[in-house]
């Protein structure tokens, strides 16, 4: 790494520093959401994993899988989708906002990425301390199937490789609304394409099995890092980073025809 | 004119307003309201018959592949038919301020808000009916017989209005929270799982079943499903306690409003 690209790194850092700051106190005048954000992750917890609670009560395995392995699955990916909530969700929210009111004008003169500026400028601090309930859970299963001590910084990972993955996908979808402008349907896609990606690959039929691996990657965030979990699979690690690095090449290309035919309502 | 056949102009230009405002923006509509129970239903298909697969008999409960089948097509059905999301516009006009031209206007909000849920549930009965025809079609579903299609669409617009009046008092708590998202999501998550919408009531443990009878929720999914199947046992009692829910929380509705507009400050006046 060159002095430039370090010093650039570093500012970098300091804005986003900057960024969570004003989440932050952003999110201390609301302080009620703190509880809410904690209700509707602790029903979404409980719900999710009682329905897979409530359909092994009437059978011993789902695929080769039995209750816990299913369990520590559905509780990494709801540990994906806690970071997802955090770090990015808002920013799918708010974008429409900022292209219909042609606030994106000043994002483009900053000296900053676009992308960046765009998809990491809220961070959802409400829901800081949800991760302690799924974790713990997360923390029991993986007791429950014996991981080693060695295992959980692989878990941890893996799930921050489920997380860049989750998110290229869904700035790549949030692009559309540059097109559409209105983000309602599209934000309504990406939450249906993350209950898709809430279940193994095993469960879908060849056909949408290769569609959602080979076409939208959405099965590699939970299947990929589990596999390599269990089967100690590490071949699974080559598909994602794949996705990860088209991704990321293929997100700027997006962007950049985005705001190519961006037209300004600002101006 | 009579003050009958003007109130009966003001609801039928509402709802053509409102029918105009739903198909403006068609990708949007269909992404919001369609997409969502068809991905829902996809996930369900997908699942069920990988459970089938792994597992060693036929039946589930007593229950084969085939009529679980059947069971969630007529949950895909019955939630098109009904599954609204009119408190997401209700919370921002409160928020906005929007509210303060109804306190004005001869038609206020209660009957706006209903004209808006009549024109999407219309709109949604043939969106529901095409989807019927297409899985028809398929033969992934069996035609219901004459008394189950009228017992099924009464008992589908019936919860069709529980749930209307649900959103609506989620949409009002906008008069006191900031954001009113966080509570529809919940309560999506709370129906989704105790209504029958994921799995058929059979397969939860019999204490919660017998429970569940006596809150909103079954009547949301289950006992619509369960007419259009013909699979009902009984129909007065179910319908007498989806009555009686929609008259307690119409009354909550109409208590939160008044005690909510108290609250209002009328944002942008």
């Amino acid at each position: 790494m060159n002095l430039t690209s370090f010093k650039s790194a570093k500012n970098y850092f300091a804005v986003y520093r900057s960024f969570i700051n004003n989440s932050a106190s952003s999110a201390m005048s609301f302080r009620l959401n703190f509880f809410l954000f904690i209700l509707i992750d602790l029903s979404f917890l409980m719900v999710t994993l009682g329905t897979t609670d409530f359909i092994f009560n009437h059978i011993s395995s789902i695929g080769n899988w039995n209750r816990d392995q299913m369990l520590f699955f559905i509780t990494f990916v709801i540990l994906v989708d806690w970071a997802h909530m955090f770090f990015l969700s808002e920013n799918f929210w708010e974008l429409s906002i900022l292209i219909r009111t042609g606030q994106v004008d000043f994002i483009i003169l900053r000296p900053l990425s676009p992308l960046f500026t765009l998809f990491f400028r809220h961070v959802r601090f409400a829901c800081i301390f949800n991760c302690i309930p799924i974790l713990s859970v997360l923390f029991y299963f993986g007791s429950r199937l014996h991981l080693a001590l060695w295992q959980w910084p692989l878990v941890f990972f893996l799930a921050f490789l489920s997380l860049i993955l989750m998110g290229l996908i869904e700035i790549t979808t949030a692009m559309a609304i540059f097109w559409i402008q209105e983000g309602m349907g599209i934000n309504f896609l990406r939450i249906q394409m993350q209950n898709i990606s809430r279940w193994p690959d095993f469960i879908y039929k060849s056909f949408w099995r290769k569609i959602f691996i080979f076409f939208v990657p959405l099965l590699l965030i939970g299947s990929a890092p589990i596999d390599i979990i269990y089967n100690k699979n590490y071949k699974a690690l080559l598909p994602m980073i794949a996705a990860i690095i088209i991704l990321s090449f293929f997100v700027q290309f997006i962007l950049a025809r985005a705001l190519r035919q961006y037209e300004s309502s600002s101006s | 004119m009579s003050h009958f056949s003007l109130g009966l102009a003001k609801w039928s230009v509402t709802i053509k307003t409102s029918w105009s405002n739903l198909l403006t923006y068609r990708l949007n509509f269909f992404l919001q309201v369609i997409g969502p129970s068809l991905v829902f239903f996809f996930i369900k298909y997908n699942l069920w018959w990988a459970i089938y697969n792994s597992h060693q008999g036929d039946t589930i409960k007593g229950m084969t592949f085939s009529q679980m089948m059947n069971y969630h097509v007529w949950a895909l059905i019955t939630s098109l038919i009904f599954r609204g999301y009119n408190s997401n516009s209700l919370a921002e006009d409160i928020r906005l301020g929007k509210i303060s031209t109804y306190m004005i206007y001869p038609f206020n909000f209660w009957e706006h808000q209903t004209c808006q849920f009549l024109a999407f549930s219309s709109l949604q009965i043939f969106v529901s009916s095409v989807t019927f025809f297409i899985l028809f079609a398929a033969g992934i579903v069996i035609f219901p017989t004459f008394s189950g299609v009228i017992l099924g669409l009464s008992f589908s617009l019936l919860a069709g209005f529980l749930w209307f009046v649900i959103q609506y008092v989620c949409g009002l708590m906008a008069f006191w929270l900031e954001e009113t998202w966080m509570i529809r999501v919940m309560t999506e998550l709370v129906v989704n799982f105790l209504s029958g919408n994921i799995f058929p009531l059979e397969l939860y443990p019999a204490k919660l079943t017998v429970f569940l009878k006596y809150t909103p929720f079954p009547y949301l999914a289950y006992y619509p499903i369960k007419m259009f199947l013909g699979q009902n046992d009984e129909i007065i009692l179910p319908l007498i306690i989806l009555l009686i829910w929609i008259g307690l929380f119409s009354l909550f509705a109409s208590r939160l409003w008044k005690k909510g507009v108290c609250n209002y400050t009328g944002a942008g006046m």
